[in-house]
């Protein structure tokens, strides 16, 4: 069970950094620090959401792509927020934050989803 | 020199894909859990129906992961290859569909075998005659038919040798209800554990059978009796007895849960410095 939850977390995090540093790069962000600033929002909001999402089918049994939904919601928000409010520095070069967050999310999720789907993860 | 090393290389590899494969290969489900466990699980590799309390069987995503993958009413009919042992000594079946990627593990108590070859053997081994031969020269070059078990529909045919000499060898043999001679081939040319008709090797399951296979499998029916007490306590006890679902380790989980809120709170906190160290 251990190796599996390292394996689920872990696999989780690092396929979303993935995929969201390089829409970041396409986005044209190409400072140093918004690659942190994206990596670290990633860190707070992907375990946490991970986490929800498998107390949710631990403890209620079946697992809702609607739950699933709901939660990635609240993490595009939170995305949201903190990406607008460093946007205001100027020296981070994040435009449009919260449609930043909406798309790199969504991205991200979809790619997963179809993974999953295919049998792939 | 260089050139002609990966000549060689080419030729080796190529020649180590045109071998042929002497073992049988056994596929492996593509299951985290099956993955991590693989030692402690059993092959069984047999049908199953769906037998469980409430008139349906829960599938879920591991022994230790109660998340439902889906539900089978009784009656679906299911293939598990593997069985795997929890530490209270409940079996679990990994089931894998492949085409529509549903895989998760269902509790064996709640699942009961379709009758088949081993459940043949299991019910009249007593009365197989080890008697190991070659099959008879008559069906050189002929067609035959190969049977999960005597009295059984399920077959496919089987081309047998044209040389004499290359005939397989049944290892035993069983004597139906009919008096149809039948020989047991334990692995022939890729035909595992099937049984022949030696009297009629060449006549389909109609043929065999015209007024209907004897009866395999069922178990004679008692005389209705009236219910004791004791009965009724049974009954009472049998619907309050839980249902088998996989465990959740709580110690894992509270270990996660504040594994999950540190990581979070430490990035969060960096994060804070991250904004504040710009101003």
């Amino acid at each position: 069970m251990g190796v599996y939850l390292l394996k689920m977390f872990s696999i989780s995090l690092l396929l979303t950094l993935l995929i969201e540093c390089i829409f970041a790069f396409v986005w044209g962000i190409r400072r140093k620090k918004a690659f942190l600033l994206v990596t670290l929002v990633n860190i707070v909001t992907n375990p946490a959401a991970v986490l929800t999402y498998w107390l949710y089918g631990m403890y209620c049994g079946k697992a809702l792509p609607a739950v699933q939904m709901g939660i990635e919601i609240v993490v595009v928000i939170v995305e949201a927020l903190i990406y607008r409010s460093f946007a205001k520095e100027e020296s981070f070069g994040l435009k449009r934050p919260v449609w930043f967050a909406v798309l790199a999310n969504g991205l991200s999720w979809g790619i997963v989803f179809f993974c999953k789907k295919g049998g792939l993860l | 020199m260089k050139k002609s090393i990966w000549v060689w290389a080419v030729v080796v590899c190529w020649m180590l894909c045109v071998m042929p494969a002497k073992a049988d290969a056994i596929w492996e489900p593509s299951d985290n859990f099956y993955h991590d466990h693989y030692e402690d699980c059993r092959y069984i590799n047999r049908n199953f129906t769906a037998n469980g309390p409430d008139g349906e069987v829960i599938v879920y995503k591991s022994p230790e992961n109660p998340m439902v993958v889906t539900t089978w009413e009784n009656g679906f009919n299911a293939y598990i290859s593997f069985v795997y042992t929890d530490e209270d000594g409940n079996e679990w079946g990994i089931y894998e569909d492949y085409e529509t990627n549903v895989k998760g593990w269902v509790p064996m108590a709640y699942m009961k075998v379709v009758y088949d070859g081993i459940s043949f053997t299991e019910e009249y081994g007593e009365s197989f005659v080890e008697d190991s031969a070659v099959f008879p020269a008559e069906y050189a070059g002929q067609t035959v038919y190969c049977f999960t078990y005597p009295g059984s529909e399920s077959c496919f045919e089987m081309r047998m040798p044209e040389v004499e000499e290359d005939m397989p060898w049944y290892a035993r043999t069983f004597t139906d209800e009919q008096g149809l001679v039948w020989g047991y081939i334990g692995y022939f040319r890729g035909v595992r554990d099937r049984w022949v008709c030696i009297t009629n090797a060449t006549a389909t399951f109609e043929e065999l059978y015209p007024a209907g296979a004897p009866v395999r499998g069922e178990e004679p029916e008692e005389a209705p009796a009236q219910k004791t007490e004791d009965d009724s306590k049974d009954e009472e006890q049998n619907e309050d007895e839980e249902r088998i679902e996989p465990e959740r380790d709580k110690g894992l989980i509270g270990l996660v849960i504040v594994l999950v809120v540190a990581v979070t709170g430490a990035t969060g906190g960096a994060l804070a410095w991250l904004k504040k160290s710009k101003k």
